[in-house]
């Protein structure tokens, strides 16, 4: 089981054709679906098309190896599991799924606060390798109460999101009325019976609800509702003065997902941050906004010695995770592939996503002559 | 009586199409078979997945929907044992009579009696299965039926019964037998696939296998337990037999469907299939209402547990299908009653004693055959309508009256047809009398009269052994001193009819082999889950305690129920909040809240937290508060302990405020709520368009009262009390609020605290005109569970200055639901879920 691969899917562009056939279109377009125009989401995957990399042939060279050291923690491969919140309702048990894939396979998971999983119940699953996202909980009692359930439940590392000021503004949401748990309307109810197998599994697996905040919430939310009282307790805007309390409360690694500006990351430094995610959350908060590919270089020679420097949105493929880890990332997380890999494959389709990116990655070292990770910068063919 | 009782349009579609495809099937068969084919066994072409089919579906009706539902609802899976039993009584059927029958060349089960004892007995039998086709299968599924219809749908019960006769009649007067199989079968697909559905859902809603596995008490699972009150095995074991051969093997609704088929094989088939989807009801019929106990505990009306859970947790379409099931249930179990009536009316009534045996041409068979089943359709309606009529407990009598009528005749066939020795005297002495025993003893024990012999009446399945073993008895005996009389005619020897060697049956008998294994296997994997499933609790590790408001306690001795999420909230104006409220002990009705006078009822605490209108409360001795909401069973109670240190023409003179100087005026253009005091608002039928600005409609559908601490429509100004709310400038409303108070359909009483720092209120709604759920239907504690709009306001008003900027000077307003300037749209309130019972008290409390 761990070592599956579908050969039926060697390209993430396949999971997501199947993926795309099997989850219903309102839980598909949350996931593929970016802020207004989607302008972002295209740019990030241009820009990170854009890179090349040169191979170096003649030199002595044995093999590659994917290890990467964080944290004091030796992972099999330089990629991570991005949070994605409302996994459970593009496919039932996702979050369970992945999380018991990147434990198998010795790669982090980071489990969103917005889950249809409990915490706790990831962290049993992954067998305490799972990492936690944290949005800013701006509600002082809910910030001690998940802070507490985190550090009791054995994370080891503490990721904060602080590129979601706003409600990301997403037309095909709004369109669809998106809810967790679904509502049934009209149309909802056609797109799930259109959608057997996602019927059958969400039937087995029970109402996706966020169970990780269901103890917060007050019952039978609306969604119009859900989203101002998300902003007021658990993802209000957080500023460098409202990550110091966090950062007095965690003592473990604690890592800051959503900066692109250089002039946050030295603010992260200064905090006492452990790492920075730079990314714009998969184009789905700026629509203006600059891919993070494009500044990674700039960050990564200028911080990377202070600070862990990690790298997301709009990688799809072991290239693209090349290309970050050549720019001067030290390691990379992908959301998408594996949710499309899960939508397409079920149980399996953890195990096969990650097993693909990591084939398709060994190959790309192999064929660059690179053997590890951190040599990868050398092959970039700079601008 | 249903909440929610609206179906969506899409609703309606889907029973159109239902009814459509019933009715095309049904026709085209009619129209398809040939011209003199027998209304009574078709042209006994029927395939076996039809005669499987039909059987099931025949079988399935809306009583037994309903009442296995309800009995899974309150003990579980026990109930299960009638349905994985019966492939043992198939196996019986197919295996043993079928072969008979089909040899005997008979179409009605009397006509196998008249062989065998003569026409005294044929007589008697022929009588007797008239009765019991209308007892079991036209009246009493028919008044259940068209009673749940006219729950969905609003009608009066004349209305539904009417609608499902004509259409069950229709094509059964045209097609006959081969008309009822075809549509049978269809309605058995459509009622598993419906029933799968309601169990996918309720799976989806109670948080999948796992949530199930652990919210459901071990014990539902069992399906063996010597110790049940419902079904102790030992008598399942006894009495369920002596039931299982009379239904199955005799009755004549069933085995018409073998009298149809084509050869010995076929019908063998038939009977092997349908015991094989005898496997499904445990799981998408008696399986969903375990999982509704799981979602919504302590209703005591099991009987309305189908249709709470249906309108509760089907979503739109899904209701629409849910009601085409029933009809399907309905309609497969009438249209075989009618059919038989009529065959065993026209064939052993009609022919042998009116025509006097005259041979009769098949073009009068069909015209007859019509006819009475056009009779039978109106003595079904006239039944079904005289049903609404008894006592509750007469309609359940009908039901278990059932168990008793199996005795006489499983003796006649299982004594008197498999040992010769039994005479025409023995037989018809043993019929008779055990007849006449079984009804008596039946009667006797369902009005639980015992005559002062013993303390009472043993389970009815011991009673139906009992009784089978004093009828067997009876035969035996008479038969012994009596010899054969001349018209007595044995039937053939077993091995001469069954065609033991041939491959077919060899590979029928290897179907009913694995059947077995696999009924063995369920009865051990369900052992295994009863004994190991656990249903450990899963509430919550930790709740902030800023965010859910303690929930009622019921009682200081008593423990609370445990709910696993907050009963409340409050929610700053962002969510909808909920409150459960039961039923309590009737408080004493003086404004005055005594010690634990309200200890039974729902609490609601931190009026000084809820969402201002106005200025936010700082200070809890400025504004602060509790409420208590129960209802006793004739009137719903809402109490309120309010402190508040400057009371509004207590402490301050009466002041006006600029916008109207009438304010205190009673009249439509006075402000009721100017002032000190409390509102409620009750949207009863909790129907609530999303659109903006919707209010309530001043009626008993919705309204918005006030109490006020100065003044009255009772008492005038000056006295606290009642005053006609809002939308009074509508003048229906207001006149509806004015008949209220003055009919005391609504009483408020208020007492102001001894210390001037703060007032109590009682008030009290009466259902009836004031709750009405839905068009002239008020709510009743009956009702399990019934959701209801609902959204409170106390109201402070201090000195005038100290409300400055405020609209009408006011100072605090604070709401239950709702956003600031929008709290009083009907879909910006909270829910109040009103139980007709008491709070439940959590079995792992116990």
């Amino acid at each position: 089981m761990k070592d599956f691969f579908d050969p039926r899917y060697p390209d993430i562009s396949d999971l997501r054709a199947k993926a795309q056939k099997r989850i219903p279109n309102f839980a598909f377009d949350y996931l593929e679906g970016g802020c207004m125009e989607e302008i972002s989401v295209a740019r990030n995957r241009s820009d990170v098309a854009a890179v090349q990399l040169r191979s170096q042939l003649l030199t002595p060279f044995d093999k590659s190896h994917l290890e990467v050291e964080l944290f004091g923690h030796t992972y099999s491969a330089p990629f991570g599991i991005a949070p994605i919140g409302l996994q459970g309702l593009m496919w039932p048990k996702a979050p369970e799924i992945l999380a018991k894939s990147a434990a198998d396979k010795n790669i982090p998971y980071v489990l969103s606060t917005v889950s249809s999983a409990s915490l706790e119940s990831i962290a049993e699953i992954s067998q305490g390798k799972a990492w936690y996202q944290l949005y800013n909980p701006t509600d002082n009692s809910i910030r001690e109460d998940l802070l507490n359930r985190i550090k009791q439940a054995g994370y080891p590392v503490l990721v904060v999101t602080v590129d979601v000021p706003t409600f990301g503004f997403r037309p095909r949401d709004i369109k669809n009325g998106l809810a967790m748990p679904p509502n049934m309307t009209v149309k909802n109810i056609l797109q799930m019976l259109a959608k057997p197998s996602w019927l059958w599994e969400t039937a087995l697996a029970g109402k996706p609800e966020m169970q990780t905040l269901k103890p917060y919430m007050p019952k039978d939310m609306p969604m119009d509702q859900l989203a101002a009282f998300m902003n007021k307790t658990v993802m209000g805007r957080v500023d460098i003065e409202g990550l110091k309390p966090i950062r007095d409360m965690w003592q473990g690694p604690l890592v800051i997902k959503g900066l692109i500006n250089p002039q946050d990351v030295k603010l992260a430094i200064e905090l006492g941050a452990d790492g920075v995610v730079i990314s714009n959350h998969g184009g789905r908060q700026l629509d203006a906004g600059e891919s993070p590919i494009k500044p990674l270089q700039g960050i990564a020679k200028k911080y990377r010695s202070d600070i862990k420097i990690f790298m997301d949105s709009g990688l799809r493929s072991g290239t693209n995770i090349a290309a970050s880890l050549a720019s001067g990332a030290d390691f990379t997380f992908l959301g998408r592939p594996f949710v499309y890999g899960v939508g397409a494959l079920g149980k399996k389709g953890g195990y096969h996503t990650i097993n693909t990116l990591m084939m398709q990655l060994t190959q790309i070292m192999n064929q660059l002559g690179c053997s590890k990770v951190a040599d990868l910068p050398q092959y970039l063919v700079e601008e | 009586m249903v909440e929610n009782a609206v179906l969506h349009s899409i609703d309606f579609y889907v029973i159109g199409i239902y009814v459509f495809l019933l009715l095309a099937i049904g026709l085209f068969v009619s129209m398809r078979q040939a011209k003199n084919a027998s209304l009574f066994v078709g042209d006994k072409s029927v395939g076996f997945a039809s005669i499987g089919m039909s059987i099931w579906g025949t079988n399935i009706g809306p009583s037994f929907l309903i009442a296995s539902f309800g009995a899974a609802y309150s003990s579980g899976m026990l109930i299960a044992n009638f349905e994985w039993f019966a492939w043992i009584f198939l196996l019986i059927l197919g295996m043993v009579f079928t072969p008979f029958y089909l040899k005997s060349n008979v179409t009605t089960i009397p006509q196998i009696i008249k062989r065998r004892f003569g026409d005294g007995m044929y007589r008697l039998l022929s009588i007797y299965s008239l009765i019991t086709i209308v007892i079991i299968w036209l009246g009493s599924g028919l008044y259940v039926g068209g009673l749940l219809f006219s729950q969905f749908t609003g009608w009066e019960l004349w209305q539904s019964v009417l609608l499902l006769l004509i259409i069950a009649t229709s094509f059964t007067i045209v097609g006959g037998l081969a008309a009822v199989i075809a549509t049978d079968a269809f309605q058995t697909v459509l009622m598993i696939v419906g029933m799968a559905a309601l169990t996918l859902i309720g799976l989806y809603e109670v948080g999948g296998i796992d949530g199930l596995m652990a919210k459901a008490p071990a014990e539902y699972w069992r399906l063996i337990d010597f110790d049940s009150e419902s079904v102790p095995w030992m008598s399942f074991v006894l009495g369920y037999p002596i039931m299982g051969v009379w239904f199955w093997c005799t009755d004549q609704t069933i085995v018409q469907r073998v009298f149809a088929s084509k050869d010995v094989p076929t019908a063998q088939k038939g009977i092997l299939l349908a015991a094989v989807l005898k496997i499904l009801p445990p799981f998408i019929f008696i399986l969903p209402g375990i999982i509704f106990y799981v979602l919504q505990p302590g209703i005591d009306n099991t009987d309305g547990a189908f249709i709470a859970m249906v309108s509760e947790y089907m979503p739109i379409g899904f209701r629409g299908l849910m009601i085409a099931v029933l009809m399907a249930a309905l309609i497969s179990t009438l249209d075989s009653g009618l059919n038989s009536f009529s065959t065993i009316f026209t064939l052993d009534i009609y022919q042998p004693m009116i025509k006097k045996g005259k041979e009769l041409s098949g073009k009068e068979v069909r015209l007859i055959g019509r006819i009475v089943t056009l009779a039978a359709s109106a003595l079904a309606f006239v039944w079904a309508l005289a049903m609404e009529g008894m006592a509750t407990n007469l309609f359940e009598i009908f039901q278990t009256l059932i168990a008793f009528l199996a005795p006489p005749l499983t003796t006649l066939f299982l004594v008197g047809l498999l040992w010769k020795r039994v005479t025409t005297a023995g037989a018809t002495y043993g019929f008779v009398l055990g007849c006449i025993t079984c009804m008596t003893v039946g009667i006797c024990s369902i009005n639980g009269q015992t005559f002062g012999l013993f303390e009472q009446w043993p389970h009815f399945l011991n009673l139906t052994f009992i009784l089978f073993i004093v009828t067997s008895a009876i035969t035996i005996g008479i038969s012994l001193v009596t010899k054969h009389s001349a018209d007595e005619e044995f039937l053939p020897k077993f091995k001469d009819v069954a065609n033991t060697d041939s491959s077919q049956n060899k590979s029928i008998w290897k179907g009913w082999l694995i059947l077995a294994i696999v009924m063995v296997g369920l009865y051990a994997g369900f052992e295994y889950l009863a004994r190991n499933a656990g249903n450990t609790s899963d509430i919550p590790s930790s709740l902030p305690t800023e965010l859910s408001s303690s929930p009622t306690t019921s009682s200081s001795t008593k423990k609370t129920a445990s709910h696993s999420e907050p009963l409340t909230t409050n929610t700053d104006g962002l969510g909808a909040p909920e409150v459960n409220v039961y039923r309590g002990e009737t408080p004493t009705f003086d404004g005055f809240i005594d010690q634990n006078e309200y200890q039974d009822a729902t609490m609601l605490t931190g009026v000084e937290n809820w969402n201002p209108q106005f200025s936010a409360v700082s200070d809890p001795k400025d504004l602060s508060g509790t409420v208590w909401i129960k209802h006793d069973g004739e009137y719903l109670y809402f109490a309120f302990d309010i402190v508040d240190n400057l009371m509004y023409g207590v402490d301050t003179p009466r002041w006006l405020p600029q916008e109207n100087p009438n304010a205190h005026e009673l009249t439509r253009e006075g402000f009721p709520w100017f002032g000190d005091g409390v509102e409620v608002l009750i949207n009863a039928k909790n129907s609530f368009s999303q659109e903006d600005g919707e209010l309530n409609k001043g009626n008993g559908h919705s309204w918005q009262m006030v109490v006020s601490t100065h003044k009255s429509r009772l008492g005038g100004l000056g006295v606290a009390g009642l005053l006609e709310g809002e939308e009074r400038s509508m003048l229906s409303a207001w006149n509806n609020y004015q008949k209220w108070i003055l009919n005391k359909d609504m009483e408020a009483k208020v007492q102001i605290k001894p210390d001037a720092k703060g007032y109590t209120v009682e008030w009290r709604i009466r259902p009836d005109p004031c709750l009405e759920i839905s068009p002239g239907e008020f709510w009743s504690a009956d009702l399990p569970v019934t959701k209801m709009g609902l959204n409170l306001a106390v109201a402070d008003l201090d000195n005038e200055n100290e409300g400055a900027g405020n609209w009408g000077n006011f100072w605090h307003e604070n709401w239950w639901s709702g956003e600031r300037d929008k709290r009083t749209w009907l879909k910006q309130w909270g829910t109040m879920v009103l139980h007709g019972k008491t709070q439940p008290i959590s079995t792992q409390d116990i």
